[in-house]
């Protein structure tokens, strides 16, 4: 992190560090605007820094309530203001969207893209919610059973989840061959005997007559579309 | 360093009942001392309200300054052993129920200052409890006229409890877990419930 190892004698790189894991935390005795000044010493913030963090999260009306009568979605709010309060370099998010209301998923979501684009804040965010992931994230992994299945840039996954056709064809490993020499620009995949050509439905007719003129046997010829969800639940071998 | 995260770990008891709880529970003890004294001092007075003077005969010592203040000192440290664990597992265990002890580890801020933070909490903490404590006992030894008062003599007692109170606020440190200090050193996350379960074995 930073071009330097993380361990011990390295707490001060963690002032970078911006952090909400789990479920939104806070002392429920303290008021929100005592349990942002915690964290405000504790990573020696100017003074204006808590005043700052409940703004960015419109929290004033609240900010003299003690964190234990807050609602949950209040209360996401807090731990995101905590997370972001010592203006971190990276941030380290799960669930971000978690308990907020609609406008207050929109909210989040503009604040989040707006320090990634205009502050350069590197955001790490980790969800199940991948509607969510798919309206803010440029580069996504897909973790599934503990192993990092894949981790692409988002135009790609877009190239990938954005429509593809599904052939069946007699020799798939020569009309692989033979479609990549044809169609050298588009993304063309073996898939346990199928073949996929990435990106694209329009290609079919062109394809089907490809295939047939060169003597092969066309089996199924299917168009498929897709989003992020079914993308990652073919990725990940369906719902279990 | 250690001041301000200090000042965050006071700053952390504000509206907090169970510091009010702990000082009502210690506040039993000079009560239940200045009761025994009194039955000590009018046992007839006392037999004719339905108290058993016998016991409090029995329990040892008479209504006086020195056997009081005997009691007082012994009262801190046996309530003491108690209200030390209670405490320290509050305030080592609340980071763990309330969920905030995940982001206590993402500050910029050496764990061993939190646990040196949290040390001072609990002794400045208990030391406050004792104070008022002896003053509450003071008062009610003054209330019920209780002879052989003497100046020198109350130095003794405050002598006496401070020593008791002392003794207990070692076992604070260990109650706060050897293991979690150890764990320090070794890079090892303390352990959640090993903090909760030490202090509970203490309270016990």
């Amino acid at each position: 992190m930073f071009d330097r190892p993380v361990g011990r004698g390295r707490s001060n790189d963690l002032k970078k560090v911006g952090y909400l894991v789990e479920s939104a935390t806070a002392y429920p005795n303290l008021t929100v605007r005592e349990n942002l000044e915690i964290q405000r010493r504790l990573t020696r913030s100017p003074a204006s820094a808590v005043g700052h963090a409940i703004g960015l999260l419109r929290l004033d009306q609240y900010a003299d309530r003690t964190a234990g009568t807050l609602s949950l979605g209040n209360k996401q709010r807090l731990s995101l203001a905590r997370a972001l309060l010592h203006t971190p370099e990276i941030v380290v998010l799960d669930e971000p969207a978690n308990a907020l209301d609609p406008a207050g998923i929109v909210e989040v979501r503009d604040l989040l893209r707006t320090l990634a684009h205009d502050r350069g804040v590197t955001v790490f965010m980790s969800s199940h919610i991948l509607a969510e992931v798919a309206h803010l994230a440029d580069r996504i992994g897909i973790i599934h059973g503990g192993q990092l299945l894949e981790e692409l840039d988002v135009g790609e996954i877009q190239a990938r989840s954005g429509g593809y056709l599904d052939v069946r064809v007699s020799d798939p490993e020569r009309v692989r061959a033979l479609l990549v020499e044809r169609f050298p620009a588009v993304r063309i995949e073996a898939h346990q005997g199928a073949l996929w050509v990435l990106g694209t439905t329009d290609l079919a007719p062109e394809i089907a007559r490809l295939v047939v003129q060169a003597g092969f046997d066309l089996r199924s010829l299917t168009p498929m579309a897709e989003d992020l969800e079914s993308y990652f639940l073919r990725l990940t071998g369906g719902p279990t | 360093m250690l001041a301000t995260v200090l000042g965050t770990e006071l700053l952390k008891l504000r509206r907090s009942t169970i510091t009010w709880l702990t000082w009502l529970a210690f506040s039993v003890a000079p009560l239940v001392g200045g009761l025994f004294m009194w039955i000590l001092k009018e046992p007839d007075r006392a037999r004719a309200i339905g108290l058993l003077g016998a016991k409090a005969q029995f329990a040892g010592g008479s209504a006086d300054w020195p056997s009081f203040g005997a009691m007082l000192a012994q009262m801190t440290g046996v309530g003491g052993m108690i209200l030390t664990a209670v405490i320290t597992a509050y305030v080592f265990g609340r980071e763990y129920a309330d969920g905030t002890a995940k982001n206590m580890l993402s500050l910029p801020v050496r764990r061993e200052l939190f646990v040196a933070a949290k040390l001072i909490v609990v002794v400045l903490w208990f030391a406050a409890l004792v104070i008022a404590i002896f003053v509450e006992g003071v008062a009610i030894g003054l209330v019920l006229d209780l002879p052989g008062f003497s100046w020198g003599l109350l130095g003794r007692i405050a002598g006496d409890v401070a020593f008791s109170a002392a003794m207990c606020c070692l076992l604070a440190a260990d109650a706060a877990d050897r293991r979690l200090l150890r764990g320090i050193r070794t890079r090892h996350h303390p352990r959640a419930d090993a903090i909760g379960a030490r202090g509970e074995e203490g309270a016990r």
